[in-house]
């Protein structure tokens, strides 16, 4: 395995998840499968269940994903560097939640920065107004959506523009995709507000 | 165009400078806008985590149905090791086949003493002199006795040739061997033809096995060759065997 995965340089791995699509997802199969060894290192390494070290180890991968995509991934250091720090820093966050138990250590909640965009004075409306929805009920909500809805709405969040989705989905363009893509998510407000499915 | 349309378009950069500005005017002013674009960012970061929590899923399904993958070596740690197996593969085929092609001058000697000295025959007429009763002895497997009687006739006659070789004989048996090379050589340094003493002595050098026996073998043997000494033909054989 060692010998063919050699044929997936870093680069190749960080071009292949910024190109998006199918490559995206081979290539975060590749970095996950390739770094998994520190799971059983980690594990040794801080005393930490198998089963909490692969949950950190995930977590580790998700960050580094989202990390490349938004080009905060500088490439000053090897990714294999980069996955262990990262790695290492949740697993002491792990220790940490475990010898508090204050679960809120272990964010593992994505950074959107998305309401950056907003402007200075408006942001903490917005903010407050975001605070009333329960997040989870929302994510709930988006498992009660159709299969295409559901998938389309994913897509968006991870960062596909509506090109790739109208590609991945079979829409005939990239406006279609943006208009399906419109109505689940007011589909997805009515279920939120209790109508039901 | 509907709010969520028009979010959208915000938020993905397709508006022009007018529009934005507008559109965050808007948003301070109107609270449903306000209201529509907390869903819509929380409709993002729902729908990330969810996102996140799929890919979660498939890679512990994966974890559970793959094997661990080992820690990456490159081409050049299988290409070493691959060499470093042959290499010792190589050397004990090698160390083999040395050992089983050709015996050690050791073992040869051994040969030669089990297949030369398991009987030193019986004296003609079966006198009872001390050299024939320590023969008889010595046949018997009573070594410890034909050494006594060999010694014996030495005192009497310390160069008594057949005293000296069956001495060396039972000393040789007996795994004395810095005997055994004193009586041989003892025997090496007298007129009488044939004499093995020479012969004889090189192997109590090579059972003795120390640091310098095998050069002190090889010499003496090298010796019975060159003078043609009684055992040239073993000694040839051993000599190619050091």
């Amino acid at each position: 395995m060692g010998l063919f995965s050699s044929q997936f340089p870093d680069q190749a791995i960080i071009d292949g998840i910024k190109a998006g699509g199918t490559r995206r997802r081979q290539c975060e199969t590749v970095l996950f499968d390739r770094y998994y060894y520190l799971v059983r290192d980690g594990s040794r390494k801080h005393k930490l269940s198998g089963e909490e070290c692969a949950s950190a180890y995930t977590d580790t991968i998700l960050s580094v994903i989202d990390q490349i995509i938004a080009d905060r991934f500088e490439g000053r250091s090897g990714l294999k560097t980069y996955v262990y720090q990262i790695f290492n820093n949740k697993c002491v966050d792990l220790i940490r939640k475990n010898a508090t138990n204050r679960g809120s250590v272990h964010n593992t909640l994505s950074l959107d920065d998305t309401i950056l965009q907003v402007p200075d004075e408006a942001r903490p409306a917005i903010q407050r107004l975001m605070d009333q929805y329960e997040a989870e009920l929302l994510q709930q909500r988006i498992r009660l959506l159709s299969e295409k809805c559901r998938e389309m709405l994913l897509a968006w969040a991870e960062g596909y523009t509506d090109e790739e989705i109208a590609g991945r989905q079979g829409y005939n363009s990239s406006d279609v995709a943006k208009t399906s893509r419109l109505r689940c998510m007011e589909r997805l407000r009515d279920f939120y507000r209790g109508k039901k499915p | 165009m509907n709010e969520l349309e028009r979010i959208d378009d915000y938020f993905s950069g397709r508006m022009t400078a007018p529009e934005r500005t507008a559109f965050e005017a808007d948003l301070q002013s109107d609270p449903g806008l306000a209201d529509t674009t907390a869903f819509y960012l929380m409709t993002r970061r729902a729908a990330n985590a969810e996102s996140r929590e799929q890919r979660r899923a498939e890679w512990v399904t994966r974890q559970n149905t793959t094997p661990t993958p080992t820690r990456r070596l490159g081409i050049w740690a299988y290409a070493s090791a691959a060499a470093a197996c042959l290499l010792l593969i190589l050397g004990i085929g090698w160390y083999i086949r040395q050992q089983n092609s050709q015996p050690t001058a050791t073992a040869l000697a051994e040969a030669y003493i089990n297949r030369n000295f398991s009987d030193l025959g019986q004296a003609m007429g079966g006198t009872s002199d001390s050299l024939s009763m320590g023969k008889a002895a010595y046949n018997a497997g009573k070594f410890a006795e034909a050494g006594a009687l060999f010694t014996a006739v030495l005192q009497r006659e310390p160069d008594n040739p057949d005293a000296l070789t069956f001495a060396g004989i039972v000393s040789l048996r007996t795994e004395k061997y810095d005997q055994a090379i004193g009586y041989f050589n003892r025997l090496s340094l007298l007129p009488v033809y044939p004499n093995t003493g020479t012969f004889y002595e090189a192997l109590a050098h090579l059972k003795r096995n120390q640091p310098m026996d095998k050069n002190q073998a090889e010499k003496l043997l090298q010796t019975v060759i060159d003078k043609n000494l009684a055992g040239k033909k073993e000694a040839e054989e051993l000599i190619n065997a050091l």
